[in-house]
C-alpha cells in the first residue's frame, strides 16, 4: 500500500482544484492510498473530494490566537500544532505533493519522512528546491503571470508522474441533499419548455477571491431575459450571507417575487451543481468546485484575475465592459444549445474565449471581442515554446496557422520585437558564461560575473518570451546545494548551457513563423 | 488584606442560608443572600445578554453564580460560567455544602494566579472573551490575587513554559532558550539551519500568517 499525502495549504479554491490530482493518482495507483494536509475551516470541502482517504487539518486560527494572546503560553500554539501534525509526521510517506505551492508545505516538507517529494520545498540552506522543471515553472513562472500558457493543474500532475484522468468522478455527493435538489430541480425543469424540459442556468451570487461580483445590471439583464425565454429557467445560487440575502431580495423585488433562489453550503453544492445545465459564475471556490465535477462553466473574470477553469466545453468572459456581459452569455449560450436569446450588440468589448484541448493540453481561444494581435500571438507562441521548454516537440501546425492567420507585415513587426529581446539574452547569456569563464581563472573576477547573473535574472522578471526559459534556469540555479565553489561555478555553467538551448528553441521558432516554405504553398493553393 | 489563611466560620443568614465570614467579613448578606444575588445578576443583566460565556471573581458560597447561570440560561442555549476563587478552604466547604447544581457552572482554584493559564480549558474558555463579574467582598478580600490573575502576561521564553508542551510539540519543536520569534528570527539570520528541526518554526510562522492573511478577508 502506497502512501501519498497531498498538502493544500493555500486556499478554499485550491483544495477543490487538488480533486482533480487526487483522483488521478488514485485512478493511475489503485493500491496506494491519498490524503489530503489541509486546514481545519477547509475540511468540508476537502471531505468532498472522492478519493481523498484520510484528511489532516491543521487549526490555522486556533493556532494564530493562541500565538498572539500575551495571556496565553506559546506552548499551546506549539501543542496545537503538533499534536495536528503528529500522524502526518509519524507516517512514511511514498510521496509528498506540494500542491498548494505554498510556505507551510515548503517548509513542513524537509520534516517528513518522504521518498519522493513532487513540488516545490524549502532546503536546508533556506532556499527553494523544485523537484523537476514542471514545479519549477510552476513555481518560478507561473506566479508572476496572470496568462496561463500551462496551467498549473498540468504541471502539478507532470511532477507527481501521473497522467491526468479526465472521465472520473472526483467529488462525492451527499445522498440526502442529492435527493432532495434531484426532486426540486426536476419540478423547475417542468416548468417550461415543453417534454424537454428548461435549461437550467445556475447564477452564482458569490464574489470572485478578489472581491468582485456581478453588476446588478447584468443580473437584472440575465433574469430577465432568462425569465421571458422559452427555453431557460434561472437559478441564483448564494452561501446565506447577509449582504447576498440582500441582493437576492432587491432582485425578488424587481421580479415580482418569482425568483428561485437556492441556498447552498459547500457540503449541498455539489448535490445543486449536478442538476445545472449552465453555470454562471465569477471565478470562486463554486467555479472551482463545478469544474471539478464537470459542470458546464461560463466564468466572468476581469483583466488581471485568476481563472479557475481550464478544461474544454468552458468558457471565460474577461470584462472590460460590463454592460456587455450578458449579451456575451447569451452568445455563448445561443451557439452551446441553439437557442435564440436576443442580444442588444452584435460585437462586445469583452473577450470571450472558448476552453479546448490539444495534443498539448489545455488551452483557450478567442471566440468573440477585439482581438489584440500581439497578446493572441504571444498566447499561442509561449505556448507552444513553454511546452517544448518541458521537452514536448514544436506543433508545427499551430504555427504554421499562425502564420497563415496573421498578416506578413504584422507578423515581420512582432517577430523582429521579439528577436531583439532575444538578441538581448543572448548577449546577456554569453557575457555571463564568459564572466564565468574568468571566474575560473581568478576569484577577483566574481563581481563581474555575479553582475551579469544578475541582468540576467532581471530579465526573468520582463514580459517577453524568453521570460519562462530563464525562470527555469533562476530554479535551475536555486537547485544546486554544493557547498564547493568550483562545483558551484560548474552546475551553473550547466544551467547556462541549457537556457542557450531553451533560447534557441525561440531562434526555431521565429524561423517556423516566418518560413517562406508554407507561404509558398498558401500562395500555390490559392493559385 | 489578603485572606487566604484565615479560618472561615459559618453562620445562618435570616432566611436559613449558610454565609461564610473570613477574618470578621461577611461574604454574603447575613439577612437574605439570595436577595441580594439576584440584585448581584440583575445588575450584570446587560453583559449576560451579550454574552454566553462568564467569568465570576470569586465563589463566597456561590449564591450569586447560580443566580448568574440561571439569567444566562435565559438568554443563551449554551452558556458556561467559570469561578475563579483562590481559598480551597472555601472551595471545600461549598463542595461539601452540596456544590452547584447547575453542570454549566465550573469552579477552578488555585493560590497562583498564574497556574490558571496553564490549563488549554481556560485559555480556549478565555479566548471566547467571557464577561468578567466581580464579587466585590471576594476580591476585596484577595485583591494582589485577582489584580495579579487580571494583569497576567504569559511567559515567552520556551524553557520557561516546557512542562505545558504536550510529547508532540517537544518531538517537533527545538526548545531552545529563547522566545519562538527568537529562534525564528535566529534560524532566518543564520542562512543555513543548522537543526533541521528548526523548519518547524518556520511551518509556525507560516500558519499565523495564513490565519492573519484569512482573517483579514
Amino acid at each position: 500500500m502506497k502512501n501519498i499525502l497531498v498538502t493544500c495549504l493555500k486556499d478554499e479554491t485550491n483544495l477543490l482544484q487538488s480533486s482533480h490530482l487526487v483522483t488521478s493518482i488514485a485512478k493511475d495507483n489503485p493500491h496506494c492510498e491519498v490524503s489530503i494536509l489541509t486546514f481545519s475551516d477547509l475540511e468540508s470541502s476537502a471531505n468532498l473530494i472522492q478519493d481523498a482517504r484520510k484528511v489532516f487539518t491543521i487549526d490555522r486560527f486556533k493556532i494564530e490566537h493562541l500565538k498572539s494572546g500575551s495571556l496565553y503560553s506559546d506552548a499551546f500554539a506549539l501543542n496545537t500544532l503538533a499534536d495536528s501534525l503528529s500522524e502526518v509526521l509519524d507516517t512514511n510517506w511514498n510521496q509528498v505533493v506540494n500542491f498548494g505551492n505554498d510556505q507551510i508545505s515548503a517548509h513542513l516538507i524537509p520534516l517528513l519522512t518522504v521518498e519522493e517529494i513532487a513540488g516545490a520545498h524549502i532546503t536546508n540552506y533556506g532556499s527553494v528546491s523544485t523537484s523537476d522543471r514542471w514545479s519549477s515553472y510552476a513555481n518560478y513562472y507561473r506566479p508572476s503571470n496572470s496568462e496561463t500558457q500551462i496551467e498549473p493543474q498540468t504541471c502539478f500532475h507532470h511532477s507527481a508522474k501521473v497522467p491526468m484522468h479526465h472521465d472520473c468522478t472526483r467529488i462525492k455527493m451527499s445522498q440526502d441533499f442529492s435527493m432532495v435538489a434531484n426532486q426540486n430541480f426536476a419540478r423547475i425543469r417542468a416548468s417550461k419548455n415543453g417534454d424537454q424540459g428548461a435549461i437550467i442556468v445556475g447564477i452564482n451570487l458569490n464574489e470572485s477571491k478578489t472581491g468582485n461580483s456581478f453588476s446588478p445590471e447584468t443580473l437584472s439583464d440575465m433574469i430577465e431575459t432568462f425569465e421571458s425565454s422559452f427555453e431557460y429557467k434561472p437559478v441564483l445560487l448564494t452561501n446565506g450571507s447577509s449582504l447576498e440575502k440582500e441582493l437576492v431580495n432587491e432582485l425578488n423585488r424587481q421580479f415580482g417575487n418569482n425568483l428561485i433562489s437556492v441556498n447552498m453550503d459547500i457540503t449541498a453544492a455539489p448535490s445543486v451543481l449536478a442538476n445545472l445545465d449552465w453555470l454562471i459564475t465569477k471565478p470562486n471556490r463554486i467555479c472551482a468546485l463545478a469544474e471539478a465535477m464537470d459542470t458546464n462553466i461560463i466564468e466572468i473574470t476581469v483583466k488581471g484575475e485568476t481563472s479557475r477553469t481550464f478544461k474544454e466545453g468552458s468558457f471565460v468572459i474577461q470584462e472590460l465592459n460590463i454592460s456587455h456581459t450578458a449579451d456575451d452569455i447569451y452568445f455563448l449560450l445561443n451557439q452551446e444549445n441553439q437557442t435564440v436569446l436576443p442580444m442588444g450588440i452584435k460585437n462586445s468589448e469583452n473577450k470571450v474565449y472558448s476552453r479546448l484541448r490539444d495534443n498539448f493540453g489545455f488551452f483557450k481561444t478567442l471566440i468573440r471581442g477585439p482581438i489584440e494581435l500581439k497578446d493572441e500571438l504571444n498566447y499561442h507562441i509561449s505556448r507552444n515554446y513553454h511546452y517544448a521548454l518541458m521537452g514536448y516537440e514544436l506543433d508545427d501546425e499551430i504555427l504554421k496557422s499562425l502564420h497563415e492567420g496573421t498578416n506578413r507585415e504584422e507578423l515581420m513587426s512582432y517577430t523582429s520585437q521579439a528577436k531583439e529581446e532575444l538578441t538581448e539574452c543572448v548577449k546577456t547569456l554569453l557575457a555571463t558564461l564568459r564572466s564565468l569563464q574568468s571566474v575560473k581563472q581568478s576569484n577577483k573576477n566574481a563581481p563581474r560575473f555575479l553582475q551579469y547573473m544578475e541582468s540576467l535574472m532581471a530579465l526573468g522578471k520582463e514580459d517577453i518570451l524568453p521570460q519562462a526559459a530563464i525562470s527555469l534556469f533562476e530554479a535551475s540555479v536555486e537547485n544546486i546545494t554544493s557547498t564547493d565553489f568550483s562545483k558551484n561555478l560548474e552546475d551553473i555553467e550547466k544551467s547556462l548551457f541549457t537556457l542557450k538551448g531553451d533560447f534557441k528553441i525561440l531562434t526555431k521558432i521565429f524561423e517556423n513563423l516566418l518560413s517562406e516554405k508554407s507561404e509558398d504553398k498558401r500562395t500555390q493553393e490559392e493559385l | 488584606m489578603e485572606e487566604l489563611n484565615a479560618t472561615i466560620e459559618l453562620k445562618q443568614s435570616r432566611t436559613g442560608h449558610s454565609v461564610p465570614v473570613i477574618g470578621g467579613v461577611h461574604l454574603h448578606s447575613i439577612y437574605n443572600p439570595e436577595k441580594e444575588a439576584q440584585a448581584f445578576a440583575a445588575s450584570y443583566e446587560h453583559s449576560i445578554k451579550k454574552k454566553s460565556h462568564i467569568l465570576i471573581l470569586g465563589l463566597g458560597f456561590g449564591y450569586h453564580c447560580e443566580e448568574v447561570a440561571q439569567l444566562a440560561s435565559k438568554y443563551h442555549e449554551n452558556y458556561k460560567v467559570v469561578v475563579i476563587e483562590p481559598n480551597q478552604e472555601l472551595v471545600r466547604l461549598h463542595n461539601e455544602a452540596g456544590g452547584f447544581r447547575d453542570p454549566n457552572i465550573q469552579v477552578m482554584h488555585s493560590k497562583q494566579s498564574a497556574s490558571f493559564y496553564d490549563s488549554i480549558d481556560f485559555v480556549m474558555f478565555l479566548s471566547r472573551r467571557p464577561a468578567i463579574l466581580r464579587h466585590e467582598t471576594s476580591f476585596n478580600m484577595n485583591k494582589d490575587f485577582y489584580r495579579n490573575f487580571l494583569t497576567f502576561k504569559a511567559q515567552e521564553n520556551m524553557h520557561s513554559y516546557q512542562q505545558l508542551l504536550s510529547d508532540n510539540a517537544r518531538a517537533f519543536f527545538p526548545i531552545k532558550d529563547a522566545t519562538v520569534d527568537q529562534a525564528l528570527r535566529s534560524a532566518k539570520a543564520a542562512g543555513t539551519l543548522k537543526e533541521k528541526r528548526d523548519f518547524a518554526f518556520f511551518v509556525l510562522e507560516a500558519v499565523v500568517n495564513s490565519a492573519k492573511l484569512n482573517s483579514k478577508r
